[in-house]
């Protein structure tokens, strides 16, 4: 009998696989999802969070979100918790892209008004944003404008010109996690790092131009700046390039070759290397990881006020005139201490949440007070075909998941698969045909991110909106997209 | 120009890339491995061999020393915008402390707008990471995060 089919099922949208189930687990382990996502799940999601379970210090439940997908060391869509005393922090926890993340502004444009110069303002907004492999950012950083980035976020950004003062209040942190320490990040993340401000990247990231298509929850959708079916919007998906890579590169390499030897700590897989968050090195890497999600929130922030000046450029009004206001800025690869009640006392802890995103519900301390009644805005990217959505926390993330729930739609089909049942001057054709136009740095990465090769979003929503990890508020529909 | 073989096995860390390099030697290994990188990245045919870059590194792991290789390719990328279509490389042990020595000239350019490229590689994993001699000849297995 395989260990899907061991797992006890608790209701419709989860299932639990006890700690007697294997040796070592030290917590269980929580799946989340619909029947049709949990029976399609991949075995090594199964197999990966099961050793997530194992960790030391880890409390209450190792946890998969509805879309999780095979990773390396945590899957993708994994969320765990560590006791700050006994516990580790992963860099396979977070994910190399630390601080990838979505953002989600609005507008007051309508489709109509928007679809006759849907291409000029792709096409406008491509060459603003520089897009794919190798591409260098338009922000010129000295090596103490980036110690600034790195340990300020959004915050430098806001005091340099790129956007508004609003747009801190309305990130997660405030578009800085506190104690970065420049110090603590190699030479070789600084040098991979300091011409990638501004840069949208590749793989599966991208600038999305989108129409509100269902509004579900409109006095939550009101509150969130969407007023009405066929607004207009604008997504950003993106990390901290370059510089989180090396930054998890770095201190995997470290702590994979200290963790049997100096803190007795087994290795199950070489990527869930870890080290005990008190230890030196640890606190390090909190330290360099704080730089790099700086640098994501910085890199959205810029980005933010590109897209802006294209709109300002294409449409000859005022980003203020248009209602540019940013709706929400959401990380969906880091660790942060959090305080929850756990086994009826409050406790801090350190959650990783790796292709998870944070779900604060209504009256949280964290989130800004115009969200106070709704819970903060979760914005969960579909693939460039399919849609997205923008969601509200609950009360049940904070109870049951570390305030998390899923990010995204998770792949099925590998890349190469998906390359060679389409390619990608067809694809961009048939989006065409569907009213989307896709401005891409390359059609062969065009392919890899085809509709057919990730979960059907609409199966992750139903399935996190019916556990009640997040509320559906409305779902968006592209009709312009840059691919990276 | 020898080829040198890589196979991409599809159904292994499906968001991202998990590759199979096989060779008669040791250093075909690594030219397998930096073609499964390079040809990941960039359609190699639209680069030119312009510039030059030379590349040592030492380790006493095999594995560690192609992890390191690798990531050093992506470091070039990132901070010097280079991608490169040749690549030469000679591997020793070394007498005096047991370790393996990797020198490399690469022969590349500049990313630009010329340049098609395709996928960003974000980094080397140790995802199923090995490199073995076999009867015949030499095997590795190396996943890279796209």
């Amino acid at each position: 009998m395989s260990i899907r089919d061991k797992a006890e099922k608790k209701n419709q949208y989860i299932h639990e696989i006890p700690i007697q189930h294997q040796m070592k687990m030290q917590v269980p382990v929580k799946i989340y999802g619909n029947p049709k996502i949990y029976n399609t799940l991949d075995q090594g999601v199964f197999e990966q969070i099961i050793n997530v379970s194992k960790l030391p210090g880890i409390v209450g439940y190792a946890m998969t979100m509805p879309d999780a997908h095979w990773g390396y060391g945590f899957p993708i869509g994994g969320v765990a918790a560590f006791d700050l005393e006994k516990g580790v922090v992963s860099p396979g926890g977070i994910g190399f892209d630390i601080n990838c993340g979505m953002r989600l502004v609005t507008t007051n444009l309508t489709f109509n008004q928007v679809k006759p110069k849907i291409k000029e303002l792709m096409d406008t907004l491509y060459n603003l944003i520089p897009t794919g492999v190798g591409k260098k950012g338009f922000v010129r950083l000295s090596t103490k404008e980036f110690r600034d980035v790195s340990e300020n976020g959004s915050e430098w950004c806001i005091e340099k010109g790129y956007g508004w003062e609003e747009d801190l209040n309305r990130q997660e942190s405030q578009g800085k996690i506190p104690g970065a320490d420049f110090d603590a990040v190699s030479e070789k993340a600084k040098s991979r790092g300091i011409s990638q401000l501004g840069t949208l990247g590749s793989g599966n990231h991208y600038l999305e131009v989108q129409r509100v298509s269902q509004i579900f929850d409109s006095e939550t959708a009101r509150i969130m700046g969407i007023h009405s079916e066929d607004q207009v919007v604008a997504m950003i998906h993106c990390g901290s390039r370059g510089f989180g890579h090396q930054i998890a590169s770095d201190y995997l390499k470290l702590f994979l070759d200290k963790m049997e030897s100096d803190w007795g700590i087994p290795i199950y897989e070489r990527e869930l290397s870890a080290a005990p968050i008190q230890s030196r090195d640890g606190q390090e890497y909190l330290k360099a990881m704080a730089c790099a999600a700086n640098m994501g929130f910085s890199n959205r922030q810029v980005i933010l006020h590109q897209v802006r000046m294209g709109f300002e450029k294409v449409f000859n009004q005022s980003a203020e005139d248009m209602e540019m206001s940013l709706v929400y800025d959401v990380a969906h690869n880091i660790a942060k201490q959090e305080d929850y009640m756990i086994e009826g006392k409050k406790q801090k802890v350190l959650v990783h949440r790796k292709g998870a995103t944070r779900s604060f519900g209504p009256s949280s301390k964290d989130i800004p007070n115009i969200y106070s009644a709704v819970g903060q805005p979760v914005i969960l990217g579909g693939s460039m075909e399919t849609g997205s959505y923008l969601l509200a926390g609950t009360q049940t993330a904070m109870d049951q998941t570390f305030g998390s729930t899923a990010h995204g739609s998770g792949r099925t089909m590998s890349r190469a698969k998906a390359k060679k049942k389409i390619r990608g001057n067809i694809l961009k054709d048939q989006m065409a045909s569907k009213g989307i136009y896709v401005r891409a740095a390359s059609m062969a990465g065009l392919a890899e991110e085809a509709g057919f090769a990730y979960k059907n979003i609409n199966d992750v929503v139903e399935s996190i909106h019916g556990a009640d990890l997040s509320r559906k508020v409305s779902q968006l529909v592209p009709i312009g997209n840059i691919k990276g | 120009m020898k080829r040198f073989p890589y196979l991409l096995l599809e159904d292994i860390a499906i968001a991202d890339a998990c590759f199979e390099l096989t060779g008669d030697t040791l250093e075909e290994i690594f030219l397998s491995g930096f073609y499964a990188l390079m040809e990941t990245s960039v359609e190699m045919s639209s680069l030119n061999s312009s510039i030059q870059k030379v590349i040592s590194l030492s380790e006493l792991s095999l594995e560690r020393l192609l992890f390191n290789f690798l990531e050093e390719l992506i470091f070039l990328k990132d901070a010097e915008y280079l991608l490169f279509k040749e690549c030469e490389i000679s591997i020793n042990k070394s007498s005096s402390d047991s370790k393996f020595v990797l020198n490399a000239v690469l022969k590349g350019q500049e990313v630009t707008d010329s340049v098609k490229t395709i996928t960003d590689v974000k980094a080397i994993t140790y995802y199923q990471l090995f490199v073995r001699k076999m009867e015949n000849g030499w095997k590795a297995r190396v996943t890279f995060d796209l």
